[in-house]
């Protein structure tokens, strides 16, 4: 079972990739949708306030309503680098 | 009335005041929150219907043409009704050529750097979502619209980019950039999503119908006989099946239209013909072209869409060896017969041109006369048996049948061949079987299919070799070899025999058997083939048209019988034939 | 002294004709129905002329001239029309002299012959 640091920085890293793909101030605004998530101007995740698991989920789905399944295959690289983190596998 | 009352009455004026003023500012309150609501409604509205005229234009103005880049253009372009921007672009990657198309269109006046940073902004977008370095590759720029002003110093302030992607495959990005900051509402920008979205679905499934049915339509052309290719107007091949390559000799797993133009060069001018065909609009043909050893006609015609727009062409490779060679056969067969009519005439002209000559000694004479009765007797011949051969074809022949005696036939057949038999020293009998009854046939022609049978036995027997007639009766159920072991006859029939094995009642088998050379396998088809002669029949020194085994098939299937051969090489054969007793 | 020709053809009717010319004019006349037995009659015979048909069973015209390309007899042959592509082929192969048969006339064959044989360098 992955600790919330490896899920902020997950989720830090996802915000990150996706400012690049889509812009930071959309990238940004998405991401702040996830209640459960504290985020920094420059989108960093602070906080998480609740179960993390939850929360990535949430923020992947926030992503995929903007531009698709395209995400989950961002997605692999990362998941790839935090082995313990566990997402629902939606196809 | 004392104060109080009036101090009453001006607490509870206060009070109703206060409520009915609180109460306005309520509604006021209410009204101005629905006011947002509706107007939030309003412009929902206002965004699903711009949402909805996006997606038909693409539709209409798309069709179906799968450019991406006309849906990128179609989106960008309408990008001015909903929302603010300096400018906006796409890059779209040509997955043939690997090339970049970046193009942006200003709209208000920025700086070359602004757009310069809007390009690497995608570029570096579009490297994530693909997982590769875009470094090294050529960028093919259009940037349109509003002229870029050096001295505007305003910076790329916001952006949001859209990834395009038909059937999960990323194939380019849109962008919207502005100078001013913060611009952009979640709203606005997640419908611009939405839409793009949706039209890459509609591609997808487009593209999803059109890969079923190109593939229906391959597995058609897969199988055809013929070598098809499919080329469009862009010259690229987008149909083609193995036929193509194997009569093209091309081994390339991906035929392009260069290994097409290649394997015909030096032969046919192939482009030509091609951009004829697609030109003016007609199929053009090559009758004739000798490739990888065969001979292929080629066809090429116009492909049109509903519209009469040109898609491209058809080509289609057709392999005419085997015609050819038929062709050449028949021609061969054609000057043969020639040759043997007009040697014999011109051996009578020569002859009656000798008669004519003062010098001519008499005893010349009684030659003369053989050789013009030995040429007119050839010539005779060969015409009886061209016209047979043409009754049989045209199914003219007539058979007529009558019972009758075939043993008194056969005998006078073996008398009349016995001197012919006697100068090689070859004996000539016969065998006729028991319990043979009286056999249905047609004396003349029989008589004749006798005549053909054991004149070449003899031709074919060396000196001193044996030809017998041997014939049998055969019951439905009877097995040859057991009834010619019975009847202690001496053949090549064995009970592996295909004709006998067809027959259906009961038979008379008449046999004409040799102890000559024999005759291969692979030869036995060509002897009753009207234009093919089998290749001992050229070497015999005795003229004979080859035609005498045809016309001996025709005469006995149109007697409801059927002929055939067993021979082993050096052994000898056996030529039978096979009547009906009915 | 006699002269010699040898015909090589298989239709017994050009050879008889041909002997039939030839040999009251004192000319001495073999035959050979085909290219093999020509070969063997040109070896014992040593004619002075030969006369050849193209088309013949078991070996004909063509391999007759290929397999007698040593021999400086002077060979006449003798073509039937609609074979013209017989003689571009014939000439490669040395043959100077040609006669139709199915134009031909006595007197031709007569004079073509004398001819050769005068022209012929003297043995």
């Amino acid at each position: 079972m992955a600790n919330g640091e490896e899920y902020k920085n997950i989720m830090s890293e996802m915000i990150k990739k996706q400012i690049v793909i889509l812009g930071p101030d959309i990238a940004i605004m998405k991401a702040k949708n996830v209640t459960e998530l504290a985020i920094s101007a420059d989108g960093e995740v602070t906080e998480i306030n609740g179960d993390p698991q939850v929360a990535l989920q949430r923020l992947i789905d926030e992503y995929v309503a903007l531009s698709g399944l395209i995400v989950k295959k961002t997605m692999e690289p990362l998941l790839a680098k935090y082995p313990s983190v566990v997402i629902e596998n939606k196809q | 009335m004392d104060q109080a009352n009036v101090s009453v009455i001006f607490v509870f004026s206060i009070v109703i005041i206060a409520v009915i003023v609180s109460f306005c500012v309520y509604i006021r309150k209410l009204r101005g929150t629905l006011k947002a609501e509706s107007e939030k409604r309003e412009s929902e509205n206002n965004r699903r219907m711009y949402e909805l005229s996006i997606l038909k234009e693409i539709g209409e103005r798309a069709g179906y043409s799968l450019n991406t880049q006309r849906i990128a253009d179609i989106i960008t372009g309408s990008l001015k009704e909903l929302i603010d921007y300096s400018t906006t672009s796409y890059i779209l990657e040509d997955t043939q050529k690997k090339e970049l198309l970046f193009k942006c269109e200003v709209e208000e006046s920025v700086s070359p750097k602004f757009v310069e940073d809007v390009k690497g902004k995608m570029v570096a977008a579009l490297s994530v979502l693909t997982d590769q370095n875009y470094q090294n590759r050529t960028i093919e720029e259009v940037i349109a619209g509003t002229i870029l002003d050096d001295d505007n110093n305003e910076p790329l302030s916001s952006f949001f980019n859209i990834p395009l992607t038909v059937g999960n495959k990323v194939v380019g990005i849109l962008n919207v950039s502005s100078t001013k900051t913060g611009l952009y509402k979640e709203d606005e920008m997640t419908i611009l999503y939405k839409i793009t979205a949706q039209a890459s679905n509609a591609v997808t499934r487009l593209q999803d119908v059109l890969d079923s049915e190109q593939s229906k339509l391959n597995a058609m052309v897969v199988s055809m006989a013929d070598g098809v290719l499919m080329i469009d107007k862009d010259n690229r091949v987008y149909v083609t099946n193995p036929k193509v390559k194997d009569l093209l000799g091309i081994e390339n797993k991906e035929t392009s239209i260069f290994d097409i133009i290649e394997a015909f060069e030096g032969k046919v001018d192939f482009r030509t013909k091609l951009e004829e065909c697609i030109k003016l609009n007609r199929q053009e043909v090559i009758e004739e072209t000798y490739i990888q050893h065969r001979y292929i006609r080629i066809l090429f015609s116009p492909v049109k869409d509903k519209n009469s727009e040109t898609l491209g062409a058809v080509i289609i490779l057709h392999d005419i060896t085997h015609d050819k060679e038929l062709e050449k056969v028949k021609e061969d067969f054609t000057n043969m017969m020639v040759h043997d009519l007009r040697s014999p005439l011109n051996g009578i002209r020569l002859i009656s041109e000798m008669l004519q000559d003062k010098k001519m000694p008499k005893d010349q004479f009684l030659q003369s006369a053989k050789m013009i009765h030995g040429s007119t007797t050839n010539i005779l011949e060969l015409v009886n048996d061209l016209l047979d051969v043409a009754k049989l074809e045209a199914g003219k022949f007539i058979v007529t049948k009558s019972k009758g005696d075939l043993k008194r036939v056969i005998e006078e057949r073996i008398n009349f061949f016995q001197s012919l038999a006697s100068e090689k020293n070859i004996v000539l009998n016969s065998y006729w079987g028991p319990d043979i009854e009286q056999v249905p046939f047609d004396e003349k022609e029989i008589i004749q299919v006798l005549n053909n049978l054991l004149s070449n036995a003899i031709k074919f027997t060396e000196e001193k070799g044996v030809v017998k007639v041997q014939t049998l009766l055969l019951k439905k159920d009877e097995d040859i070899e057991s009834k010619a072991k019975q009847a202690g006859i001496k053949w090549f029939i064995s009970n592996s025999s295909e004709v006998l094995q067809k027959r259906e009642k009961d038979v008379i088998i008449c046999a004409v058997t040799d102890n000559g050379s024999g005759i291969r396998k692979d030869q036995i088809k060509k002897l009753f083939n009207k234009f093919e002669q089998a290749e001992g029949q050229k070497k015999t020194q005795a003229k004979g048209t080859g035609l005498g085994l045809v016309i001996a098939k025709g005469i006995i299937e149109a007697h409801g019988g059927l002929v055939s051969v067993e021979s082993t090489e050096d052994k000898g054969s056996t030529f039978f034939f096979i009547l009906p007793l009915e | 002294m006699t002269k010699k020709i040898l015909v090589i053809d298989d239709d017994s009717a050009i050879q008889q004709v041909i002997k039939s010319s030839l040999v009251p004019e004192g000319y001495d006349v073999r035959t050979a129905d085909n290219g093999q037995a020509g070969l063997d009659l040109v070896k014992e015979f040593q004619p002075d002329v030969i006369m050849l048909d193209i088309m013949m069973p078991v070996m004909g015209g063509f391999d007759f001239l290929k397999q007698n390309k040593e021999s400086t007899i002077p060979v006449i042959v003798l073509s039937s029309l609609g074979q013209d592509g017989n003689e571009e082929k014939v000439k490669a192969l040395g043959v100077k002299y040609f006669l139709q048969k199915d134009n031909i006339h006595i007197d031709d064959i007569k004079k073509l012959i004398s001819n050769i044989l005068n022209s012929a360098p003297k043995q």
